[in-house]
């Protein structure tokens, strides 16, 4: 316990520091005012704003109570209760890897033989490509999408989902009427129908406007991105492992069920 | 007319009382003035610590049972882990502190904070003991406990201002002198008096002004020699 004490004693030292490098810039200040100052202010910290609200009194009441916790509305304008960053990410991610899964189906079709293409076909109303239907809308398609792609050629996808749809059809749960069949052959179909036109159209060429220096503008971002430099905080997913306190911090003013949400695991790049 | 004030710089550090100096700095750049905020016009509370006797009776009761034998705990089933030995609930130190943070401003909770304070419990004791508490208990790791113990103390000292309470951040230290203060406060003495002895106007802000004046009538008599021959 002793090394335990020394760690927390450290504190003490540390609100000394913070008094006197604040009584440098404030001559005219009490010592206990002073005190009740960074003592509050770092409660408001360490609770991320919380505190604010549930002592009330005088300090939230004053100019520089306010200013901090309008200062800390950065992510609180994003809706914090809808915001869920790491669900839009396996959404994108999902609906994008499911995107290539079918256009890796769909290449199969087209250089396999015949009766690799029925396969393929065939697979495109299978038990797996039903799947990366569902991941085209949620976070489960991500490993769907992920397998699919890596098996990649028309040949190998054409057999597996020959496979596949032998079984499916034993079964006749994909047959016309039912619900799992319809909605894999309306995504399939359009995940084709997408494929085709990018064929016809080709990759779209850099376009752009050339508007020379843009000087004017209001952007709450830069201060921002000063802040997490200062901070030296390189990686967007330090802020979720690490805590971090000030109002620039995202669970700062915002409530929490940003930090509550249930998470997907986010794949890897390709 | 009234100043203007400039908006407040985002500000994030990572650790509390980095983040509270940017943040006050900044707020007295952006022209904001301190000594705005209201002073509570009560006495405050002061925590001051006492021993009596039936406490000391409680220490030594304690100390006298004992302490486990080395090597007690591997004699344990594996069955039956203590609760720190098995994963703990919180890894991410954002929902530790959430939950420790709620425990602490709930207000059944922080009555027993305030309470504790008023009578002179350290806010290291008491952050100390809860997060020990939840480590035994299994919720946070040892290092999760380090992490947190500069959050939770300054929640700690937070409830103890808004209860305008004067309390011990560290063992019986609520009349401590700063050491610096008081090298600072000798130092004026001592130009004080130099200055008196050489005829000069003693500073205000130094001096109270009562004293003053009582300096000023006998300015005369102090500048004199005591080995001055006196007046026949």
């Amino acid at each position: 316990m002793g090394f335990l004490r020394k760690k927390f004693k450290q504190v003490k030292n540390a609100v000394k520091k913070v008094g006197k490098a604040v009584k440098k810039a404030v001559k005219k200040i009490t010592k206990s005012k002073l005190f009740k100052i960074i003592a509050t202010v770092g409660a408001v910290l360490a609770t991320g704003g919380a505190a604010i609200g549930a002592f009330g009194g005088s300090f939230a009441s004053s100019a520089f109570g306010q200013a901090i916790i309008n200062g800390g509305k950065f992510f609180a304008k994003f809706n914090p209760t809808s915001f869920k960053p790491f669900t839009a990410a396996g959404k994108f991610i999902g609906s994008s890897l499911a995107g290539k899964a079918g256009t890796a189906a769909v290449e199969g079709t087209t250089t396999a033989t015949a009766t690799a293409a029925e396969g393929a076909a065939a697979a495109v109303e299978g038990a797996a490509a039903a799947e990366g239907a569902i991941g085209a809308g949620g976070g489960f398609g991500v490993q769907t999408g992920t397998l699919a792609t890596g098996q990649g050629g028309g040949g190998t996808i054409g057999s597996v989902a020959k496979g596949a749809a032998t079984k499916t059809s034993t079964a006749s749960k994909l047959a016309k009427g039912t619900v799992i069949g319809d909605v894999a052959r309306n995504v399939i179909s359009n995940v084709g129908t997408g494929m085709v036109m990018q064929q016809i159209q080709g990759d779209p060429d850099n376009t752009g406007v050339v508007t020379g220096l843009n000087l004017a503008g209001e952007n709450h971002l830069e201060n921002l991105a000063v802040a997490y430099s200062d901070a030296n905080i390189k990686n967007l997913e330090d802020i979720y492992k690490t805590n971090y306190y000030g109002t620039a911090d995202v669970g700062f003013n915002t409530d929490v069920p940003l930090f509550q949400q249930e998470t997907l695991q986010i794949v890897a790049p390709i | 007319m009234a100043e203007k004030k400039l908006k407040l710089k985002p500000i994030i550090a990572d650790n509390v009382s980095d983040a509270t100096e940017k943040i006050i700095l900044n707020a007295i750049e952006s022209g904001y003035n301190l000594n705005d905020i209201p002073e509570s016009k009560e006495a405050p509370v002061i925590g001051k610590r006492k021993i009596t006797n039936e406490g000391i009776d409680e220490v030594v009761n304690l100390t006298s049972k004992g302490r486990a034998i080395p090597g007690q705990s591997l004699t344990n089933s594996k069955e039956q882990p203590y609760p720190w030995e098995t994963p703990p609930k919180f890894t991410n130190p954002r929902e530790a502190l959430n939950n420790i943070v709620s425990t602490i401003l709930n207000p059944k909770g922080a009555k027993h904070i305030v309470n504790a304070l008023a009578k002179g419990a350290s806010v290291t004791d008491l952050s100390l003991s809860i997060l020990y508490a939840k480590f035994a208990n299994g919720e946070i790791t040892p290092d999760l406990m380090l992490l947190l113990s500069e959050p939770v103390m300054y929640t700690i000292m937070g409830i103890g201002e808004e209860a305008n309470i004067k309390y011990n951040i560290d063992d019986n230290d609520i009349n401590e002198v700063d050491s610096e203060d008081e090298i600072e406060q000798k130092n004026k003495i001592k130009n004080l008096f130099s200055e008196i002895k050489n005829n000069q106007k003693p500073v205000e802000s130094v001096v109270p002004r009562s004293i003053l004046e009582q300096i000023k009538k006998q300015g005369p008599e102090i500048r004199k020699s005591l080995l001055s021959k006196g007046e026949k």
